[in-house]
């Protein structure tokens, strides 16, 4: 699947990113930089790729467990780390690519990167772990 | 600059409606009444939110902790987050995070920052992260 903007959830619309590609336990993501993804020191704000590190793990394993699994029961993040190796700024586009590690029957295990398109420098490194909550009884 | 500074607060925490709530020595609290744009497909509040609120909230902090001064000379970055998401928030609440400086050194700066809802005052997630404060000297 590309370029299908009706899978963006609200919030990633709402940052601005695109969704390239989604297949089983793998999805990808862009974004351009603008002044309003920022800090005050003019670099992309931590929370930006982090944004995009959590919601290319959450298509991948979404893409994994099939579009009435999810509604039947949606997957959510528990766990998240990240490594910020260098900084984006306004202009650059950022390519984010998550690819899942395991999916169990509950719970999934996953690592992202976000790299800045052109020079393919690695921009950030995290891993995401979701888990299918139980149904409230 | 200071916390009553509108560009206190960074350009993409303001873009997603978070507003400086309290600032002292060592913490900044913020806040955010969150709404449909911030939002999962699934209907709750995006993870992402709620990390880049616990980020800013620290990074706000540690300026405050360092001087304006010093930190507008020397801007620290984030190299580090972890985060445990506990709680989901639904559109329309309340969202209260604070940040808290743990230590700032020379080169690193270290902290925690939780997250709550208003409504109910239960822990949605709690995170630690790294700065680094770059050496301009060269």
């Amino acid at each position: 699947m590309t370029q299908d903007e009706d899978r963006r959830s609200p919030f990633l619309a709402l940052v601005g990113a695109t969704i390239e590609e989604a297949r089983e336990g793998y999805a990808r993501l862009s974004l351009k930089l603008e002044q309003k993804h920022t800090n005050p020191n003019g670099v992309m704000h931590g929370g930006v790729v982090t944004t995009l590190l959590d919601e290319a793990l959450a298509i991948a394993v979404g893409a994994a467990r099939g579009v009435d699994a999810v509604r039947a029961q949606p997957h959510t993040a528990i766990e998240m780390n990240a490594s910020f190796l260098a900084a984006a700024r306004e202009g650059d586009e950022l390519v984010v690519e998550g690819t899942l590690l395991k999916s169990g029957r509950t719970v999934f295990f996953g690592e992202a990167e976000a790299r800045k398109r052109g020079d393919n420098k690695l921009i950030s490194k995290g891993r995401v772990t979701f888990v299918i909550p139980k149904r409230p009884a | 600059m200071n916390p009553d500074d509108p560009e206190f607060v960074s350009a993409f925490t303001a873009f997603l409606g978070v507003e400086l709530a309290e600032s002292g020595d060592d913490f900044v609290r913020l806040v955010l009444d969150t709404d449909d744009r911030h939002t999962r497909s699934e209907g709750d509040v995006h993870e992402g939110v709620v990390l880049a609120m616990m980020d800013s909230a620290l990074g706000m902090a540690i300026r405050l902790k360092r001087g304006i001064e010093a930190s507008t000379e020397s801007p620290h970055a984030t190299i580090e987050m972890s985060a445990s998401l506990i709680r989901p928030v639904q559109p329309g609440e309340r969202l209260i995070v604070e940040g808290r400086v743990s230590n700032v050194g020379e080169l690193l700066a270290t902290g925690e920052a939780e997250a709550r809802r208003a409504s109910d005052d239960e822990v949605v997630a709690v995170s630690r992260l790294t700065f680094v404060i770059p050496n301009r000297g060269g």
